[in-house]
């Protein structure tokens, strides 16, 4: 059969790959520049207090410091913009979380930066933390944020939710908590500013949104958006976490250049960014399912909280995303979701991979397997009757889509993990070993949605150079997560160029408009349609010119990825390098700027009604585990995720997202547990902090179902965060399986694991 | 990434000793495990660094008439490859083999892990049952005491800032005898020790004459050892209600800190049991505890 493709859907190898393993690839710390200075950063050793007095005079005194610089430094605006923009680059007048910045320090090594950021002393007057959601929701708590504590609810309503309980022959109901996860990227944060001749900035750094680091600049140095570029360096990992607070590191380190007039670096030890870097939201989710003997699920009900930490930052769109998805990804009539996001006196959370609907997954999917033990039909089966599928209802009442292969992927999963057989096997009575198998399903709303409509855009740069060869500029970044890979067999299959010929050049915000945030699982859809468009108006030209030379006026030109022909004589073809040489010859403009908006989305604010997202990426992932009773130990076997992307465009780089997905998971159902006291983080390392090894994981089995999507560029969709969401909670349903106990935290130590056999 | 600091790389013991009885403030390293990563952290601030990794002497393991010596300066992974070290004093390679990851096993040495005194140190249960000595040497000479004796707690010891830990000696033991190091860890590649336990077992198949020794980390702050318990467990043979009297009076004797992150005391406990019995299993054979 002939292939309609050349390159898309092809696993052609990544064109980042090269340099990473050689280890060439500069990240933010190789880089040095003429005169540089070192930042440190002076952070709040309180969790909540007011700032009496801020002594700089034994630091300053320290050789080697050249100048210590606190919030009255600032030239501009002191909060980074971002959403309700009440986090300052630097304290003013108050700490609202241990790890908070109160003044910087640039010295001539970074050494000495940090010792003089010791001997920067502090006096505060000392204030009662808001440590806990629930007594920040209290009238009597002290108020951190405006009159509530609350940064941001929603509602949404949908049906006649007392309608459906009473119409309800069984209802569960329960109440779910997760704790904090950390984004573990290889690479802290960093940055570093260059001043310019102009009086303008260049920051380098690590980061995942150039375009928030431009504006956030402009506001902290009060400078023209055109005075600004900002780079981005090869980034040693993402997950969300490199979203929002990088404005915050690049405000500080471009505050210190422009004060200095030197470059300067500033690079977070582990531990800094374990401290001041945003984290996965705490949640605690009440949830209540109403069904009717036969199964159908006539009324959901849940209250939503978010520990938000001491700013906002992320936390309003995060808590959106969360509410829109927290019934799961099943048709209920009747829908009453309320959502909250709190301020405490701890370090603000923001986006992680997943962005509040682990959270709520494994409210929803736990409490569904408890419905089906009561109503005593299968988990499968149980899914089976309500999940979403074409033409059926979200919670927002948003209409699902013909791009919806929620079923197909559900049953390959199952298919393949043989769910069935182990859930059905009784373990002996007398070994110590049980073992288990769970489901989780989820659905998720790619890109913005309603959330972030304003700002879903992109724009994309494509020129067909001399030889041939192309370069491309997107607003999007490369976060490991393969989009420049992507966006090469995009371009090369529209341009009818060899994939080898391709390069995406450095982002950076002088190159193309303000492209939005790289998150939400958006990039392929985004900076891939944008790139379309940009190579379909340089592909119109070069197919003007290939008809030219084929001595036609009209007709279709088609490409085998190296050279052109026509339908009326196929075997005629004239390669594409020849047809570029007499391009450039004939002075054909081979370059195009291309743009692409999201289709319109819609929410209504006082029902929560509307067409929340664009298109929505179905998944379904079944976990085998191994559970050592008399230790709590639990080993998972073994892992099948299945995801409906829409289209593979690379099925290697789907199957590598698929599994670090799995594995980050894997890591937050079981070892991955942060510990506060006071606010203050207990185990801000590695050693400490316990992320899964090579050892921990399991056999993978990554499922793809490509159930196009009209609009997104050769029908993808997005994949980013999907396999984040459903792991953890197809483990704990395997625990329950395994041994009967039913936890209802995360992580599932082996800790909370006999406590629940105690309880028994 | 440090505040400069003095380095001397002495060539001898001698030399070595006379260095650091002039200099109280030195800091010994050996592998450096544990050092860098405290200059680095900033919990140390060194004004000298005695490197004693050129010192030849310090890193051998041979057997004498009466022990197996071990250098101090001996790594992890010569340890784990040591023919002398298997057979009955196997739970000290063992516990050597799974300490840290490969390449801290190559620099890791045994005289660190000891003086360091971590709560969870992998090699100190081993050498608590296995009655290991430690050897202290200085410019006015020598003492021996027993590692039980030597360690405190974390990080202390009674060493004196003039001495160096040169050797440790193993008895050697000719009864029939077997050891068994156990620990839980929360993943399986590199961690730390929740809480581990090592059993030493001599005339293992005569229950009139067989000697137990049982000691715990991080149950309490340097190794624990149950003696009421080894003697109970020593003479009866082993039961169901013998293991919940031991694990009773383990529990009413020790009270395992709550700030540890790494296991909460409640889950401690429950491991103390689950080792005692899988522990005594792994060294007597199949006995019956159900």
């Amino acid at each position: 059969m002939k292939k309609n493709l050349n390159v898309v859907g092809e696993s052609v190898l990544r064109n980042d790959v090269v340099e990473k393993v050689l280890g060439t690839a500069k990240y933010i710390d190789d880089y040095k520049f003429d005169g540089m200075l070192y930042g440190f950063t002076v952070r709040s050793t309180i969790s909540h207090g007011k700032i009496i007095s801020i002594n700089i005079s034994k630091a300053k005194k320290i050789n080697g410091v050249v100048n210590i610089f606190t919030a009255k430094d600032i030239p501009g605006k002191n909060f980074f913009p971002m959403i309700l923009n009440d986090y300052p680059f630097l304290a003013e007048n108050k700490v609202l979380f241990y790890g908070q910045p109160i003044a910087l320090v640039v010295a001539t090594n970074q050494e000495i930066a940090k010792e003089a950021a010791k001997n920067v002393f502090i006096e505060y007057e000392e204030l009662e933390p808001v440590l806990d959601i629930h007594y920040a929701m209290k009238k009597n708590s002290p108020k951190i944020f405006g009159s509530d504590n609350i940064l941001r609810k929603y509602i949404i309503k949908k049906g006649n939710i007392d309608q459906g309980f009473k119409e309800a022959d069984v209802i569960v109901e329960d109440v779910f908590e997760t704790n904090y996860q950390v984004h573990s990227y290889l690479e802290p944060n960093g940055m570093i500013a260059v001043p310019q001749p102009d009086g303008g900035i260049t920051v380098y750094g690590t980061m995942q949104c150039p375009f928030y680091v431009h504006d956030a600049i402009a506001n902290i140095l009060n400078i023209y958006h055109n005075k600004i570029r900002v780079v981005q360096t090869t980034t040693g990992g993402g997950f969300g976490g490199k979203e929002d607070v990088p404005s915050l590191v690049a405000g500080h380190v471009a505050l210190l250049a422009y004060l200095t007039k030197k470059p300067v670096k500033l690079v977070y030890t582990r531990e800094e960014d374990f401290h001041g870097m945003s984290k996965r939201h705490p949640g605690y989710i009440e949830i209540k399912y109403g069904a009717k003997k036969n199964g159908k699920i006539v009324a959901a009900k849940v209250r939503y909280i978010l520990d938000g930490g001491a700013f906002a930052t992320l936390s309003p769109i995060v808590l959106w995303r969360g509410t829109v998805h927290a019934v799961g990804p099943y048709d209920i009539p009747n829908v009453l979701i309320e959502s909250f996001a709190v301020a405490t006196n701890k370090v603000p959370c923001g986006a992680f991979r997943g962005f509040g609907q682990p959270q709520a997954t494994f409210a929803n999917e736990s409490l569904i397997d408890i419905l089906a033990e009561k109503l005593k039909i299968s988990p499968l089966k149980l899914r089976q009757i309500n999940m979403l599928k074409p033409y059926s209802r979200t919670a927002t009442n948003d209409k699902i889509s013909n791009s919806c292969g929620f079923k197909k992927v559900l049953s390959e999963v199952i298919k393949k993990s043989k769910y069935e057989k182990i859930l059905s096997k009784k373990n002996e009575n007398l070994s110590t070993i049980k073992t288990g198998a769970g489901l989780a399903i989820a659905f998720y709303g790619v890109g913005l949605g309603a959330g972030g409509k304003y700002i879903d855009r992109a724009g994309a740069y494509l020129q067909i150079q001399k030889d041939g060869t192309v370069i491309i500029s997107i607003g999007n970044t490369e976060l490991g997560q393969g989009v420049f890979t992507v966006i090469s067999q995009i371009a090369s299959e529209i341009l009818g160029a060899p994939y080898e010929f391709v390069k995406v050049l450095q982002p950076d915000t002088t190159r193309v408009p303000d492209s939005g945030p790289t998150v939400a699982s958006r990039s392929t859809l985004m900076s891939g349609n944008a790139v379309l468009d940009a190579a379909k108006q340089v592909r119109e030209r070069i197919d003007t010119m290939v008809l030219k030379l084929f001595n036609k006026s009209k007709g279709k030109v088609y490409s085998n990825g190296k050279e052109y022909f026509i339908s009326t004589n196929p075997e005629k073809k004239i390669h594409y390098l020849e047809v570029i040489k007499k391009c450039f010859v004939q002075r054909i403009n081979l370059s195009a700027t291309g743009w692409y908006t999201g289709e319109d989305v819609s929410f209504d604010s006082e029902t929560g009604q509307g067409k929340a997202y664009y298109s929505y990426t179905f998944s379904a992932t079944v976990a085998i585990v191994k559970v050592n009773i008399l230790t709590g130990v639990v080993e998972v076997k073994k892992i099948v995720s299945g995801h409906d992307i829409g289209k593979a465009i690379n099925p290697k780089l789907c199957e590598a997202q698929i599994e670090g997905g799995v594995i980050q998971s894997l890591g937050y159902a079981l070892t991955e547990n942060l510990v506060l006291k006071n606010g203050i983080i207990l185990n801000p390392s590695f050693a400490g902090y316990l992320i899964p090894t090579s050892m921990d994981i399991p056999e993978i089995i990554p499922v793809i179902v490509e159930s196009k999507y009209s609009k997104g560029p050769f029908g993808a969709k997005g994949l980013g965060e999907s396999p984040m969401i459903t792991p953890s909670t197809a483990i704990a349903n395997a625990i329950y399986n395994a041994t009967g106990f039913r936890t209802k935290k995360l992580p599932v130590t082996p800790e909370i694991l006999l406590e629940l056999k105690n309880k028994k | 990434m440090f505040l400069p600091f003095d380095y001397q790389s002495p060539k001898s013991l001698k030399e070595c000793l006379k260095l650091i009885s002039e200099n109280e403030n030195a800091h010994i390293l050996a592998g450096g495990t544990d050092l860098i990563v405290n200059i680095r952290s900033g919990k140390i601030i060194p004004q000298l660094v005695v490197d004693i990794k050129n010192i030849s002497e310090l890193s051998d393991i041979k057997k004498t008439d009466n022990y197996i010596e071990i250098g101090s300066l001996t790594t992890m992974n010569q340890i784990t490859k040591s023919s002398l070290l298997k057979g009955a004093y196997y739970l000290l390679s063992y516990a050597a083999s799974i300490m840290g990851c490969y390449e801290i096993r190559n620099r890791a040495t045994i005289g660190g892990n000891i003086i360091n005194a971590s709560p969870g140190a992998e090699t100190l249960n081993p050498l608590v049952v296995l009655s290991a000595k430690v050897v202290l040497e200085s410019t006015s000479g020598q003492r021996i005491l027993s590692i039980e004796e030597f360690v405190c707690g974390p990080n202390k010891t009674e060493i004196k800032k003039n001495e160096l830990l040169t050797k440790i000696l193993i008895p050697i033991v000719n009864e029939e005898a077997d050891g068994v190091y156990m620990r839980r860890q929360r993943v399986k590649g590199m961690d730390l020790a929740s809480v581990n336990c090592a059993i030493f077992i001599t005339n293992k198949s005569d229950i009139k004459k067989r000697k137990i020794k049982i000691s715990f980390g991080t149950v309490t702050p340097k190794p624990y050892r149950p003696i009421k318990v080894e003697q109970l467990l020593e003479n009866n043979k082993i039961t169901k209600n013998l293991i919940l009297e031991s694990v009773k009076i383990i529990n009413s004797e020790i009270n395992p800190r709550t700030t540890s992150l790494r296991a909460s005391p409640e889950y401690k406990k429950f491991m103390i049991e689950y080792f005692l019995v899988e522990g005594l299993k792994k060294i007597l054979g199949e006995i019956n505890v159900n």
